[in-house]
């Protein structure tokens, strides 16, 4: 029994104390968050603002942000026609207070942490009505985080926080992804395998810190009806990684990012469990890693757990981290605004990580309050911004250099830490070795003792068979006595004393093994003893060591956040350069556009000038070929006459010729019949009348002459004027060619008028996301599938359809108190009776647009994407097109009844879009009415539809 | 015979995410719609997109009883091997048809995966990486959906006809899978109580909005938004490319009536209008009984339709840009089992390959002679993942930027097969 005292241990030379984990500065911060939040705002951007948002444009993004959906047409109406200059304040408290904002909160929450993974051990209703209360209860983030990691899933009543491991499988690696990215802000995957390829300030420790958290968790099936499944512990698994890259060897205790290894209890081998691993038996371990997770993360005082959650928040409600992805703080992707990180990381933290709270003050500020369109004219307010450029470069290269001295300050503390890392790492190895041996002597030892105790019984069983046959036989001897003459009576009295004897001596032997195992006990107790002494003083080395490396590693840690530090400021410098840098590239572009434009004009001018002359020149030409057409004319008269005049001379030839042939005749007759009479007279009679044709031969001879030389004028007429033509026509041919060269030059310009414009307008772009990113011009953010599933519903009417006959419902079985029909509480629990049921009567609507508009389980779910199936959804669905058709007051019913233009655009646009149609909107819309005739129920429909699939309803602005 | 899934696989019922994954755009034109719709012109128009087609044998198509036989040996079985059009390449006499395309197309013989189960096996061979339970990696369907279909493409990237469906992880719900199974997609005819004129006149109406809105703030997400209708609008003009009914019956002819015969005339008619990648099933090759018998089954159609589709693409033109791939989530055991069935095997088996960018009539890699091991150059899915993207002209080791996020194509610590592409 001795024995047994001696292993009793002295717990206290293992039970070290925790060390607390590093403390932050939490400085108190002063109040008036708001104004805090937009002097930090203002520091980061140089250059003119985006004007405040409308009211309109603030009452849709306020509910839309902090309900999850558009306000009804009565909401709208309200609150335009409030003319309270605190009206804005005023609702924020409102709708902060009401139970819809919780619900979409609970919806938030489930999302950043479940990222619509499939149910598996809890159902999702569940899980959103404890993230409902939790948050409509103002349960600070740190208890719900606290709760969820701390979950085993045992209680009933707790059972919906265990969702975030038991839907998971409690499988450690993904367990760990997401613990990081989700409340840690730090996607550590790829530094599960090496230290981060691509991102330096990603180190395997750090996976295998949070991943020594939860790798003892496993899930174990109750043996109770429902068979449910929860999370169990383990006490015992060490965490070793090796590099796939460089085969380094790593061991690390849990650590939280950016701390330094927990101190953690030992327990000797065999004494690890309140409850020790049997079968159907829920282990519990003496020291639960996952119930220090939780304690440690309740504290709020990590330094990347606040800053996580305060970037979440502002990002939930500006739609974009300070540091963005959220899940990727590190020191390539710093915060934009780093004191903003700070100052709201702090208040949460002084405000007992509220969020609502958190949330309050984000939207009161000028930041979000911003309108969503850029300032008419940028160009006009930019100079003295643009003249900051070479300041603002030379405190680039200032900050470079702090960077520099900063990194190397971390490299320092990096080197020094390294061989105190070294040691521990050894010591941890040894310590491992030592608690094996210590494990092997332990079961020696217990197979000892047990052969004692086994021993033991044994003697003492046969003590008790001996006390009971010693006393048999005394009752039999003192029967002898009393009755002496009976033989078969001694005889029996002597059995039984023979038979005592006998098994005393056994009680002997056995009493001597008792005594052989307890003495084969003390060497193997000694030797376990021995064991034991070795651990503990291992482990004291180990501890003494691992202090040592920790007290290093605290100013390699505070080394980290200074160059963290350093860099933002380096980088907001640099944000602050590009900005200026692209406001001169605009204004560039709008002087090249401005010069472009100007190049037109004159050239237009040109075009114009240059037709008159055309007109002219075409003129001339026309004059001139009248001229020519005209000498042309006479010409051809000319020619008539010549031809005339040439017939007539060939016809008085011929008669010439006829007539001195015969002449001829007659003279020769003459000459041989001399003097006759009849011949001579002949003869006589011919000669004159040759001489009279000669005369009129000579007299057309003449003619044709002279009819020549008239032609020839004529024809030398036709020849001038045809050169005046022609000369005319070219100068007109060198007039079209300077109008085709002119006018390709005007083309040349509006074609550089174009690029220009078109490189202006995409560098606009690129400084309304620079804008947006400085918080200087409100972003636009897609809603998510519950925002627009939800505004939908709103505006088709299914929500007040809904709500009213749940309302119906509620009334009829719980009639207001007659005394006072307007109780407060009364109305308080029909309030939230109807949320609740309305919202739990309309999931299946969600679901179906989820479906169609959410990204893929366990995936970010803050990636947009726009795909033809969706609408073809809202196209061709029978589901929309249900919704639309007008009944039961819904907003096509009032429309269809709303015969007054104005009054109808009006309704239309307050509903569908939050405010109030334009001019040229109300026209539109009458007159896309009066295109549709008589089929206005139709037409009212594919209003209400166009409205509800432009871009402006499909994002929150 | 039928064999059932004896490993209690079920992904033959897997859910299905239907229609339509398809495609943000930025600001696009809308043209080039008529481009792919007319056959005659494909090859000429469209051979600067690559296309992908793999034909995924489920359960496990046997090595033995096709691409690597090893007749006369202890493993060998009861099939002979007959040469191909490649002189001194043997296929198993299974085959017939397409030992006479095997000039276009080439096997690797030397995979080894290393994993016996239906699911892990699956997920290696389309995703190129080893299932880990803190990532999800999406498919190959998804990357060439991603990488290969234009931007202002109104088509659907990734279509898997004859079941299964392709996760597209973190490259978003536009990529993942479209399944075809011969109903219409979902919402693609007009409600019959909207008039056409009247949808014309809202659609209209609901660009004039937009186009308001965008002189007030320009923006990526909202062109991306606008344009998805005008994306839906172009889908339901050419809802035909979907319905193979609309192929003459003479091509159902020669392609086979059965229903393999079909989904490859329809990944044909897919492929010819410009969908970037096409995953055709056939089930079911787990074979644990009765291997023989049910591979003369299963491969005589699969030999009809897959040699008359490898002859097409040829004789069209389309070879050249289209990659296609015949694969299984592992092969089957040499050794035969007391039921004349093979088991599960993924230390040595073979994938085909042929068309885009990829060597004709090659055998990459050995077994030894009964088929047990691999004796020569052994690559597993990793390889065959860088392989098929290098083909299809990816840099294979470069990254998507998804959301500001750096994510590889495919797993970095591997590389492409080079002496198998051109």
């Amino acid at each position: 029994m001795l024995l047994i005292t001696a292993i009793a241990w002295g717990m206290n030379s293992y039970a070290q104390a925790q060390e607390t984990p590093v403390q932050e500065s939490a400085a108190p911060v002063a109040e008036n968050l708001t104004a805090q939040i937009d002097t930090l705002i203002q520091a980061n951007h140089l250059g003119p603002w985006a004007p405040l948002s409308s009211d309109s444009e603030f009452l849709r993004r306020l509910y839309l942000d902090l309900l999850g959906r558009i306000p009804s047409v009565t909401e709208a109406r309200a609150f335009l026609a409030d003319s309270s200059p605190e009206k804005r304040n005023a609702l924020v408290d409102a709708l902060l207070q009401s139970p819809e904002h919780s619900r979409r909160m609970a919806t938030v929450l489930d999302i950043m942490m479940m990222e619509r993974r499939s149910d598996k051990a809890v159902p999702t209703p569940e899980w959103r009505q404890y993230l409902f209360t939790s948050y409509h209860s103002g349960k600070p983030f740190t208890q719900l985080a606290a709760e969820i990691l701390g979950a085993n899933g045992v209680d009933p009543a707790q059972r919906p926080q265990a969702k975030f491991y038991l839907d998971r499988d409690a499988e450690p690696n993904l367990v760990t992804r997401d613990v990081g990215r989700i409340f840690f802000g730090m996607d550590l995957q790829c530094a599960q395998c090496h230290n981060h390829p691509l991102i330096d300030s990603y180190y395997q420790s750090d996976y295998y810190g949070i991943f020594a958290f939860v790798s003892r968790n496993f899930e174990f099936t109750q043996e109770d009806q429902n068979k449910r499944i929860v999370l169990a512990e383990k006490a015992e698994g060490e965490v070793d990684f090796k590099s796939v890259f460089t085969g380094d060897i790593g061991r690390t205790l849990p650590q939280l990012p950016g701390e330094t290894e927990l101190t953690e209890p030992s327990f000797p081998p065999g004494e690890e469990y309140e409850v020790k691993p049997a079968d159907k038996v829920i282990p519990v371990p003496k020291y639960s890693r996952r119930a220090k997770f939780a304690e440690l993360v309740a504290t709020g005082t990590n330094r990347a757990f606040r800053r996580n959650i305060a970037n979440r928040t502002w990002a939930f409600m500006m739609g974009r981290g300070l540091v963005n992805p959220v899940d990727l703080h590190h020191l390539d992707n710093l915060a934009t605004h780093p004191e903003l990180l700070d100052l709201l990381s702090d208040t949460l933290a002084n405000r007992n990580f509220d969020l609502k709270s958190l949330i309050s003050d984000i939207v009161r500020t000028e930041a979000y309050q911003r309108s969503f369109q850029m300032p008419e004219d940028l160009m006009m307010a930019v100079d003295p911004v643009l003249a900051q450029l070479p300041q603002r470069e030379a405190q680039v290269q200032e900050l470079t250099n702090t960077v520099k001295e900063a990194t190397a300050a971390q490299t320092a503390a990096q080197e020094a830490l390294a061989p105190a890392f070294k040691t521990a790492t050894e010591k941890a190895q040894e310590a491992l070795t030592a608690r094996s041996a210590a494990t092997e002597t332990r079961k020696a030892f217990d197979t000892a003792m047990a052969a004692v105790t086994e021993a033991m019984t044994m003697a003492a069983a046969k003590q008790d068979v001996l006390a009971t046959v010693k006393a048999a036989a005394d009752q039999a001897q003192a029967a002898v006595q009393k009755l002496p003459n009976e033989p078969e009576l001694a005889q029996a009295a002597e059995k039984f004393v023979a038979r005592a004897t006998q098994i005393a001596a056994e009680v002997e032997t056995l009493t001597k093994t008792v005594a052989e195992k307890e003495a084969a006990a003390v060497p193997v107790n000694e030797k376990h003893d021995a064991a034991l002494k070795t651990l503990a003083d291992v482990e004291a080395q180990l501890t003494a060591a691992r202090i040592a490396a920790n007290q290093l590693r605290e100013p390699l840690l505070a080394a980290k956040v200074n160059v963290e530090q350093k860099k933002s400021l380096e980088r907001r410098a640099e944000l602050q350069v590009k900005e200026i840098q692209s406001l001169l590239k605009a204004r560039e572009l709008t002087q090249a556009v401005e010069t472009a434009i100007a190049v037109i004009p004159p050239i237009e001018q040109r075009i114009v000038e240059l037709t008159t002359v055309q007109e002219q020149q075409k003129t001339e030409v026309a004059n001139a070929e009248a001229t020519v057409a005209a000498a042309k004319v006479v010409m051809t008269e000319n020619e008539k006459l010549v031809a005339t005049a040439q017939t007539e001379q060939t016809s008085k030839q011929e008669k010439g010729k006829a007539v001195g042939d015969t002449l001829a005749a007659a003279q020769v007759a003459l000459e041989k019949i001399p003097g006759d009479a009849v011949l001579t007279e002949t003869v006589g009679k011919l000669k004159t009348l040759t001489d009279q044709i000669n005369q009129e031969i000579d007299t057309a001879t003449k003619l044709v002459a002279a009819r020549q030389t008239e032609l020839k004028t004529a024809q030398e007429a036709v020849a001038t004027a045809e050169q005046t033509l022609s000369g005319i026509q070219k100068t007109l041919e060198q007039t079209v060619g300077q109008i085709t060269a002119t006018q390709l030059q005007l083309g040349e310009a509006n074609e550089l008028v174009k690029t220009q414009r078109t490189a202006l307008a995409d560098q606009n772009s690129a400084i309304t996301d620079l804008w947006t990113k400085q918080y200087a011009v409100a972003p636009l953010k897609p809603l998510s599938p519950e925002q627009f599933v939800w505004s939908v519903m709103q505006v088709t009417g299914i929500v007040d359809q809904q709500k009213a006959a749940v309302e119906t419902e509620y009334v009829k079985n719980n009639p207001p108190p007659e005394a006072n029909s307007d109780d407060p509480q009364y109305l308080a629990a029909k309030t939230n009776h109807i949320e609740q049921t309305v919202y739990t009567n309309l999931q299946g609507n969600v679901n179906t647009f989820v479906g169609l508009y959410g990204a893929g389980a366990g995936q970010p779910q803050d990636d947009f994407f726009a795909t033809a199936d969706q609408a073809l959804f809202m196209a061709n669905g029978g589901t929309i097109d249900g919704w639309l058709n007008p009944a039961g007051g819904n907003l096509s019913e009032r429309l269809v009844q709303q015969t007054d233009p104005k009054l109808f655009a009006e309704e239309l646009y307050l509903a569908v879009l939050t405010r109030l149609p334009e001019d040229v909107e109300v026209a539109e819309v009458t007159q896309y009415l009066a295109d549709r005739g008589d089929a206005r129920p139709a037409a009212v429909k594919e209003l209400v539809w166009a409205l509800m699939t432009s871009s402006e309803f499909r994002f929150n602005h | 015979m039928l064999c059932n899934y004896s490993c209690g696989s079920n992904e033959h019922v897997m859910a299905r995410r239907q229609f339509l994954s398809q495609m943000m755009a930025g600001t696009a034109a809308l043209g080039g719609l008529s481009l792919f719709s007319q056959p005659g012109a494909t090859a000429q128009l469209n051979s600067d997109q690559k296309r992908i087609v793999v034909f995924n044998m489920h359960g496990g198509l046997s090595q033995l009883e096709s691409w690597d036989p090893k007749p006369g040996t202890n493993t060998g079985g009861p099939f002979r091997a007959i040469p191909t059009s490649v002189p001194g390449v043997h296929i198993c006499e299974l085959l017939p048809m397409t030992a006479q395309q095997m000039h276009h197309l080439s096997i690797v013989r030397s995979v080894n995966t290393a994993e016996n189960d239906h699911g892990k096996g699956a997920y290696m061979m389309l995703t190129g990486r080893r299932q880990t339970p803190a990532s999800n990696f999406p498919v190959l369907g998804a990357v060439a959906a991603k990488a290969l279909t234009p931007s202002d493409s109104p088509l659907p990237g990734h279509i898997v006809i004859g079941g299964g469906n392709g996760n597209s992880a973190y490259l978003g719900p536009k990529y993942s899978s479209v399944s075809l199974n011969g109903n219409p997609p979902p919402n693609i005819e007009r409600l019959s109580s909207v008039e056409l004129q009247a949808d014309l006149a809202r659609q209209e109406m609901r660009r004039k909005l937009n186009e308001r809105f965008r002189s007030q703030r320009r923006s990526a997400l909202t062109d991306a938004y606008t344009y998805s209708f005008e994306q839906a609008q172009q889908l339901m003009e050419r809802k035909d490319i979907f319905d193979v009914s609309k192929e003459p019956a003479s091509e159902h002819e020669r392609y086979g009536t059965h229903d393999f015969g079909k989904h490859c005339l329809l990944a044909r008619r897919l492929l010819e209008n410009g969908i970037s990648f096409v995953q055709v099933s056939h089930s079911n090759y787990d074979t644990h009984n009765e291997n023989f018998d049910f591979h003369l089954e299963q491969l005589g159609e699969v030999d009809r339709s897959f040699s008359t589709f490898v002859a097409d693409l040829a004789n069209r033109g389309m070879l050249e840009s289209t990659l296609i791939v015949m694969l299984s989530e592992f092969g089957r055991t040499p050794n035969i089992n007391v039921h004349y069935g093979r088991d599960h095997w993924g230390t040595a088996w073979s994938v085909l390959l042929g068309g885009c960018g990829i060597q004709q009539g090659a055998v990459i890699g050995k077994t030894n002679d009964n088929g047990t091991a691999v004796v020569d150059r052994q690559v597993d899915h990793g390889h065959l993942f860088h392989t098929y993207l290098k083909a299809v002209g990816l840099n294979s080791s470069g990254s998507f930027d998804i959301g500001g996020r750096e994510v590889p194509l495919a797993d970095p610590a591997y590389s492409p097969i080079e002496e198998l592409l051109v």
